[in-house]
């Protein structure tokens, strides 16, 4: 329990290993008083239209319907990334296509990443579209020639 | 020996369960062909095929002629689970009667 | 039925997970339900440069690798096209007999 305050002295540590993550009980002396702190782990949730959510997960069920606090999507041009606060989700399961654990001991991305601003990432991802529709239309625009 | 109820072909299902232990040809959603040896199945067609020869077909736009490039890609796999929901068509193997 | 129980005795091995978005997922089964739903651990994305978020412990290399920031993870039934299994933890003779009993059963 690094992450914790160093006010907080973790006296007893129950950890339940719940279908999807891992809930940890704590017991915790803070300023002489005894506190119980449910600590969820932070999950990584893909989507089926490749979009990356990142959150603590509250709720879920049988069908991966899944809510998730203080959610943010996590939006990857290239080498720049930006993590756009959302709130709180609550996803349908058929759009899951996995959930993760997040590592907090180890660095979530590679170190050559670059977080920008959101104005920055929506002109990359907005560049990026550009190129992929300019290259679907010119190849239309040669279809007369019949290529084949 | 087969009885004859096990070898009556009533429904397309009773079809693939003849095909038991022999090769068969998958056809995939997303362009994609399997070959092998059916081990099992179930009536979602999710499949256990083994030494598999996976085709990928791949259609590519010439960055500079925008020409279509069409690609194919092989790999072998020695087991493969394969979910029913992608499955096109399966073909049994060719008998000669 | 018969690949829930089967995949059921897979628990503990070696698995690739491929998704139908192409991903590929090698890891420990660690569990599954009955909508085939799968949990894998020690899980590490093999051979793609596409997904930096996931990206793990891949060769040296691979410049997006070094990094698995997943290391647990539920993946969804639906999304997946192919699993790849151990030679070893397939058993010919005992697959055919529970499809044959399984197509019986309807």
């Amino acid at each position: 329990m690094s992450s914790f305050p160093h006010l907080l002295q973790a006296i007893l540590t129950i950890q339940l290993d719940f279908s999807l993550c891992k809930v940890s009980i704590v017991i915790a002396k803070y300023l002489a008083l005894y506190t119980i702190i449910y600590v969820v782990e932070k999950l990584l949730v893909l989507l089926r239209d490749g979009r990356k959510l990142l959150g603590i997960l509250r709720s879920f069920d049988q069908f991966a319907n899944a809510v998730l606090e203080g959610a943010c999507e996590r939006v990857i041009v290239g080498d720049l990334y930006c993590d756009i606060p959302l709130g709180l989700y609550v996803i349908r399961g058929e759009n899951v296509v996995l959930i993760g654990e997040l590592d907090l001991e180890r660095e979530e991305l590679p170190p050559h990443m670059t977080r920008v601003s959101a104005v920055e990432i929506k002109r990359a991802q907005k560049a990026e579209q550009d190129a992929t529709d300019l290259k679907g239309s010119m190849r239309k625009r040669m279809e007369f020639l019949d290529l084949d | 020996m087969a009885s004859e109820e096990e070898s009556a072909v009533k429904e397309p299902l009773d079809l693939i369960r003849l095909s038991l232990d022999e090769r068969i040809y998958v056809k995939l959603r997303s362009d994609r062909e399997l070959r092998g040896k059916l081990h099992a199945y179930d009536q979602h067609l999710n499949m256990i095929l083994g030494d598999v020869e996976e085709i990928i077909t791949t259609v590519e736009i010439d960055d500079e002629t925008y020409e279509e490039i069409v690609r194919t890609t092989k790999r072998t796999v020695p087991y493969l689970f394969v979910r029913g929901d992608g499955v096109i068509l399966v073909s049994p193997p060719l008998r000669t009667a | 039925m018969l690949f829930f129980s089967y995949f059921k005795d897979l628990v503990g091995r070696e698995v690739t997970v491929e998704l139908k978005n192409d991903l590929a997922i090698r890891g420990t089964l660690h569990s599954v339900d009955q909508y085939l739903n799968i949990k894998l651990e020690n899980s590490r994305v093999v051979d793609q440069d596409k997904y930096p978020h996931m990206t793990g412990e891949q060769d040296a290399g691979n410049d997006l690798g070094l990094r698995l920031s997943v290391r647990n993870c539920f993946i969804r039934g639906s999304v997946v096209r192919y699993v790849q299994l151990p030679p070893e933890g397939v058993d010919t003779e005992l697959l055919h007999d529970a499809t044959r009993r399984e197509a019986r059963g309807g």
